[in-house]
């Protein structure tokens, strides 16, 4: 988006939809497919529970456990091995703006959140006492903070360039996904 | 049941999905219960309800087991039980877990390793119940082969030829059990052993409170708690040498009402426990130092307060008035020789002052309990395994049972003196007597020839009802002791005659002095129960059949009672719900039934006589007991005959060819163990009831002279007051009092029944519809001078002596006086007040040098006794998952322990010690005696090596000498060393 | 009709009748404990023991007095229950009559009542996923006692109305001289059905002292839903500047 003017005009936008995207991303960087797919899945099924618990009641405890849950807890591996990338890659500090680092923050919080109720009862988390009484002092706060910072992350992702493409690409992407969709179905009819 | 099915959601409605509920509750309005269900309340309302009485102690608390369909549903407390309304302790609301455990025992079994050892595995064999009761009868016939018949007669007697008995004592075959079983059970559990002529029969009773059952009745009459447990709430202030808030729970929930109405509670114990957290005062005191605890509240109100000594009630009803030779003092308040002077005397030594020194109570603490339970009437002792257990229990229960009487606290509602029972039925297996030294209702068995020869003139004499010989020699009481003797013992030998379908007496029968005897009943008193297992060890005793007892756990010195166990020369049988630390030494393992699978009456603490109702059929191939025992005994009988071994009157028709007529009156009758077992009246529990108390019964004609085979419960069936219930009273079930006396006092007299004759105050006076308001005393002063009959005991002669031991006061046997334990922390007192325990067999004895520290025992509300029933329940072995020992903070310090390290105890019958946790609480406290510090440490003696929770037994370390008058072993007390592990 | 408990741990005597008639009637299994020095076992609550008692000693070495505590110690049920208004699947409900019931079959085991409860009461379990509490016997009341208090020997626990079990606790504290703690004075998140009448001060028994109202943690999870109406309006805003810029280029 520099200088260069001279882009044929018929040729925008391109076309796009998530396998595209999805598969330039796997070739320039696979735990980048991997830390928003996951962060994807975490954020719709936490608004799942979040928005239609009272509709959807047991049905959602394996979401809970195995999609919020489960994968919450590869989502902090990758996350993790996400920030070593970071901190070890100049190129990839280049790309970085200041919201993502924003966003890593907000991250972190919902990391040590999540952590602290998955580790409430958990054998485990017996065997790190230390761990045990730093994470149950803010397992008071932990829910609340949980949840509320994921929508404040939203509303930040709204707010701030950085979030946008994060929040609104995805909106994008899918809304033109389902014209295509709903185009192919009417050449079909 | 899966629990997320059980707990399924409130009302069918709420499946998972958005309801009406949570409209309503975004609206901000509450839903309503009404519809809400779970699936346990489902089968709970639709369920059918039997009523049952609680398996674990003698409290009688009822219970409402709820079925559907034959499935188990609930087990919950009765809400209309006059005891416990609804409520229940932590064990009878662990009863569901009893009976549907899988812990349980299923099929019969037997070993198939020789080797028997605690680190031994059996080897269980499935076998048949056929199967199972061919071994036992075999090994008996084996062991009772050449067993000796005839008897070398009696030079004094003048005659040809033998007498025909078997030796109680030496006999090879033994039984022990079982207080958890019903009457009708225990019962035919004595008959039974007695048909093989045995009075080797022990069971746990001889362990709690056998050193009672010698006091009690020696000082009033009866071995039994005086007044019963609703009764508590009509005391003013109680005495507590117990634990009720953890062994008798619902004992203690009546404490807890008259203390709402302002009683006051004095707890005195070793060890703060959860009794002594709701006490009003609570007195710590060196266990051992009982009696003189006791001598020293007599001598507070003695001489300290006179004008609390009830004169009139002392006159009236007791032997105080007497002189020890039998006169009757007028002045006996002020003569040196009366009976009350004499204890006067006695106690005068017990100022509080050598109070403090013997028991460790300061003197001012002491005035103050003393002060705190003399001022105020009515006035109630509770006291169970702290006072009994030990050498010198039978005098420190007198004592108990003297303060009392001066007090004028007897024979009263709120008062008494109130022996608190271990288990369930443990009052009812006394009364049938699976002792070895009596035989029915508290009778003595025939113990020489010479009674035996008296008995057949004392049938002569009245031949119509007892039948006997008319025209022979008649009776006439050598002197007036013996007279009164005979007069107790022998209608009930009478009894047995016909319900036992034997022969007591000498044959023909008419000249008794001339003629050899012969006599069905074991003959001699048999051996107890620390001695029962010496004489296994020692190869006397080759079979024994024990029943719902754990000797392995719960005799004192069990290091020895494991030792006989594992002798090779020695037969096991085990009928039990688990597989217990006696059931692993087992060559043949019988799965009983749990109390809920069976019909049958039990006698609680306070005599109720109560009915369970059967409510589930037994799993497995397990068995009830009265089918077990009816089954037993004919094979056994069978085979026997096989061999040529039977009653000694059948073997005297056999070697004289002379056959000996059994008679009820004049009438001949056919009678043999064969008809009569195991009933007269069938095989069904309500049949064996009615053999046991049936007042009168008419055979053909002929009304026997004493029906009930058990005298005391003699009035607890009656066919014309209650035909609906076929005449068993113990089935009544009306809470309702009969008259404003009845409400006032709360004897619910149309609940259940009591013994005796429904009396539920013992001794009281002018009880509506009264039984036995006396007191009456066994014991004469001479064989011809029986002042005390008809009045309580102060003065009392004991009922054995050692030979030769401490004889030469005879007061201080007529009379009690405190001796040391036989292990005293304390030099100097174990010389100033001497041991007296029973020498004729030897016990191992340590030093206060090598093992510094006192031991005591106790119970856990959440534990019952050896642990069987309790240890194999997770809700309760969730509780106390491990055995401990309780020290205070000042022996931990001193030998370097904290809470939950592991700690070695030794004594000087287990040198290496046993291994237990810690638990430092300042519970426990350092006790000063005679100006020295002692420390006392204290275990609950539940655990063993079996069930789902294992632990060294406390008793792997306790003392097993015994009581000279009771022989119960010296459990609560004995010295002990503790170290770090 | 509200119902309610009166606990009154000065006559309790730690029998623990009401914590295994609670295990039998709900059908939870014994736990593996280890020893207690002080007695109380299992130690805590957990998904498969709704209520336990719990055993204090104190001993004063000045005047040689000991006093040995014993208090039933389960759910409150809350007449504001934080869980249940924490609770993202409306599982938990507070009903008139008393309970305060979680319901197995809609509870997704997010935790959030386990955080938000003020007592500690709500225990997860790894296995099931699931929460569970004390429900006061919900299947029972209020035509049958919950069964803790039907078991109790001493009426330590006494089932009734909530006026008459308020009445009660009012003597009782006349003669105890004592505390009421869940109404009267201290009415932890607005009164609770179960009521203790203490005769020492809650401190003295572990009771944490507990506002009448719900800690702020509570509106924030139900209410930081509504950031989403900005986050809307800013990202349709945001759609609309985009297109409005795109029709702009389209016309050039």
């Amino acid at each position: 988006m520099t200088g260069d003017k001279k882009v044929p005009k018929k040729k925008y936008p391109p076309e796009m939809n998530y396998s595209i995207v999805l598969k330039g991303m796997g070739r320039t960087s696979p735990i980048d497919v991997t830390f928003h797919l996951l962060m994807a899945i975490l954020l719709i099924t936490g608004l799942i529970i979040d928005l239609l618990g009272p509709w959807l009641g047991g049905w959602l405890s394996s979401i809970r456990s195995i999609a919020h849950g489960y994968v919450g807890a590869l989502f902090v591996l990758v996350f993790i091995v996400y920030l070593i990338k970071v901190a070890y890659s100049k190129k990839m500090r280049t790309v970085l703006t200041v919201t993502n680092y924003v966003d890593f923050l907000f991250y972190i919080i919902l990391t040590v959140t999540g952590i602290t109720m998955a580790s409430v009862n958990w054998p485990w988390i017996n065997l790190v006492p230390e761990l045990a009484d730093a994470l149950s002092s803010i397992a008071v706060y932990a829910p609340a903070v949980h949840v509320a910072l994921t929508y404040v992350w939203i509303v930040f992702s709204t707010v701030f360039p950085g979030g946008i493409l994060h929040g609104l690409a995805s909106v994008y992407l899918i809304s033109h996904l389902k014209k295509k969709y709903k185009n192919r179905r009417s050449r079909v009819r | 049941m899966e629990r997320r099915d059980f707990l399924k959601s409130v009302g069918a409605a709420s499946v998972a999905s958005f309801t009406l509920g949570d409209l309503i509750k975004m609206g901000g309005a509450k839903a309503s219960l009404s519809g809400a269900t779970s699936e346990k309340w489902e089968k709970y309302s639709a369920g059918e309800r039997t009523p049952t009485i609680c398996p674990y102690c003698a409290g009688g608390c009822g219970l409402i087991v709820t079925t559907l369909g034959g499935e188990l549903v609930e087990i919950e407390g009765d809400p209309i039980h006059p005891i416990n309304r609804g409520a229940v302790c932590s064990k009878a609301a662990a009863t569901f877990q009893l009976v549907t455990s899988d812990q349980r025992i299923l099929y019969p079994m037997k070993r198939t390793n020789p080797n028997k050892g605690k680190d031994e595995d059996p080897g269980w064999e499935r076998i048949t119940w056929d199967e199972a009761y061919a071994l036992i009868a075999e090994k008996v016939k084996d062991a009772l082969t050449n067993y000796p018949y005839k008897q070398e007669p009696d030079s004094a007697y003048d005659y040809e030829g033998y007498d025909y008995y078997y030796n109680g004592k030496d006999n090879p075959v033994a039984w022990l059990g079982s207080s958890y079983w019903n009457n009708e059970e225990c019962y035919l559990g004595r008959k039974l052993i007695s048909l093989l002529g045995s009075n080797n029969v022990e069971h746990q009773a001889r362990k709690c409170h056998a050193s009672t059952v010698a006091a009690l009745a020696s000082t009033f009459g009866f071995g039994a708690m005086t007044n019963h447990i609703v009764d508590a709430k009509n005391s003013k202030v109680f005495l507590i040498v117990s634990n009720p808030a953890e062994s008798h729970t619902m004992e203690f929930k009546w404490v807890m009402k008259a203390k709402e109405n302002g009683a006051k509670i004095l707890v005195l114990d070793p060890r703060f426990n959860r009794t002594g957290a709701k006490a009003d005062i609570y007195v710590r005191y060196r266990s051992g130092g009982e009696a003189s605890i006791f001598l020293g509240l007599i001598r507070y109100v003695l001489y300290e307060k006179p004008e609390r000594i009830d004169l009139e009630f002392l006159e009236e009803r007791t032997n105080a008035t007497y002189a020890t030779d039998g006169t009757l003092l007028a002045d006996w308040e002020t003569n040196s020789t009366s009976a009350f002077n004499k204890l006067k005397a006695l106690v005068a030594d017990y100022t509080p002052a050598e109070v403090e020194r013997i028991s460790g109570i300061p003197a001012a603490k002491f005035e103050e309990i003393a002060e705190a339970f003399t001022s105020t009437k009515p006035g109630n002792i509770y006291y169970s395994m702290g006072t009994t257990q030990h050498t010198n229990a039978t005098q420190t229960i007198r004592a108990q049972a003297i303060l009392q009487l001066i007090l004028g606290n007897m024979g009263k509602p709120g008062g008494g003196v109130n022996a608190l029972r271990g288990i369930s039925n443990v009052q009812g297996s006394t009364d049938m007597n699976l002792l070895s030294h009596l035989i029915m209702g508290y009778r003595a068995p025939p113990k020489t020839v010479a009674e035996i020869r008296r008995y057949q003139k004392w049938k002569n004499s009245d031949v119509s009802p007892r039948g006997g010989v008319s025209g022979g020699d008649t009776y006439t009481a050598p002197n007036v002791s013996t007279g009164r003797y005979d007069a107790r013992h022998f209608p009930t030998w009478n009894a047995l005659e016909y319900h036992w379908g034997i022969y007591v007496g000498t044959w023909p029968g008419k000249h008794p002095d001339k003629e050899p005897v012969v006599c069905d009943l074991p003959v001699g008193i048999g051996n107890p129960i620390v001695q029962l297992f010496r004489a296994i060890s020692d190869g006397t005793i080759k079979v024994l059949i024990c029943n719902g007892e754990n000797p392995a756990v719960s005799v004192a010195n069990v290091n020895l009672v494991r030792e006989a166990l594992e002798s090779e020369s020695l037969f096991l049988v085990v009928d039990e719900l688990f597989e217990t630390e006696t059931a692993h030494y087992a060559d043949v393992l019988l799965p009983g039934s749990t109390q809920v699978e069976r019909d049958g009456s039990i006698t609680n603490t306070g005599r109720w006589i109560q009915w369970r109702w059967k409510a589930v059929d037994p799993p497995g191939e397990c068995k009830q007991e009265l089918t077990y025992l009816t089954e037993l005994y004919q094979k056994i009988r069978a085979t026997l005959k096989t061999a040529n071994i039977k009653l000694p009157s059948e073997k005297y028709e056999d070697d004289t060819a002379e056959e000996v007529k059994k008679t009820i009156g004049t009438t001949e009758i056919e009678n043999d163990p064969e008809t009569a077992w195991p009933s007269r009246f069938g095989a069904s529990a309500e049949g064996v009831y009615k053999e046991t108390c049936a007042k009168s019964i008419e055979v053909g004609g002929v009304t026997l002279p004493q029906s009930a085979a058990n005298v005391i419960y003699k009035n607890c069936y009656d066919l014309a007051l209650r035909p609906d219930l076929d005449g068993i009273l113990a089935k009544r079930r009306d809470p309702n009092p009969v008259d404003l006396e009845d409400d006032k006092y709360g004897y619910y007299k149309n609940w259940a029944v009591s013994w005796m004759i429904n009396q539920r105050i013992l001794y009281q006076k002018g009880e509506s519809n009264k039984g036995v308001d006396y007191f009456f005393t066994w014991f004469a002063i001479s064989d011809d001078v029986w002042p005390g009959y008809d009045k309580a005991a102060i003065f009392s002669k004991p009922l054995y002596k050692p030979e030769g031991k401490l004889d030469t006061n005879p007061l201080k046997h007529g009379m009690p006086l405190h001796n040391e334990p036989l292990e005293s922390p304390d030099a100097e007192l174990a010389a100033e007040y001497p041991s007296m325990w029973d020498e004729r067999f030897d016990v191992v004895v340590g030093s206060s040098d090598d093992y510094p520290h006192v031991l005591t025992t106790f119970r856990l509300t959440e534990h019952m006794q050896a642990g069987a029933m309790t240890r194999n329940l997770p809700w309760l072995v969730e509780t106390h998952p491990s055995m401990f020992v309780e020290m205070s903070p000042e022996l931990a310090e001193e030998i370097g322990v904290s809470s939950g390290d592991d700690v070695l105890v030794k004594s000087a019958r287990n040198t290496n010690g046993i291994k237990v946790k810690a638990n430092v609480t300042d519970r426990m406290k350092p006790i000063t005696l005679n100006g020295k510090t002692i420390h006392e440490v204290a275990m609950p003696w539940h655990w063993g090596f079996k069930g789902l929770s294992t632990g060294p037994s406390a008793n792997e370390l306790t003392m097993d000498a015994v009581d000279v008058s009771a022989n119960i072993p010296e459990t609560k007390v004995c010295l002990v060393k503790v170290e770090k592990a | 009709m509200e119902h309610a408990v009166l606990v009154d741990p000065a006559k309790c005597i730690g029998c623990r009748a009401c914590q295994v008639a609670c295990k039998r009637w709900n059908n939870n299994p014994g736990e593996e404990t280890t020893f207690s020095n002080e007695w109380t076992n299992p130690p805590k609550l957990s998904y498969n023991t709704y209520t336990h008692i719990k055993f204090k000693l104190e001993h004063n070495e000045t005047t040689g007095e000991t006093k040995w505590r014993f208090f039933n110690w389960r759910c409150m049920q809350c007449e504001i229950p934080a869980c249940a208004k924490a609770c993202p699947v409306n599982a938990i409900t507070k009903y008139e009559e008393g309970p305060v019931v979680i319901d197995q079959d809609r509870c997704i085991g997010c935790k959030f009542c386990v955080s938000e409860c003020p007592f500690e009461v709500p225990q997860f379990d790894t296995v099931s996923g699931k929460v569970s509490k004390c429900h006061m016997c919900f299947d029972r009341v209020p035509s049958k006692e919950p069964a803790c208090v039907q078991s109790c020997p001493t009426d330590a626990l006494v089932f009734g109305t909530r006026d008459s079990i308020i009445q009660k606790a009012k003597e009782r504290k006349e003669e105890l001289d004592g505390y009421i703690y869940g109404d009267v004075d201290n009415k932890p998140l607005g009164g609770s059905s179960f009521i203790y009448v203490l005769d020492a001060e809650p401190s003295v028994y572990g009771l944490p002292i507990v506002g009448e109202s719900l800690s702020p943690t509570v509106p924030v999870l139900n209410l930081s839903k509504w950031l989403l109406v900005p986050a809307a309006i800013g990202g349709l805003a945001y759609l609309v500047a985009w297109r409005k810029k795109r029709m702009n280029e389209k016309e050039e």
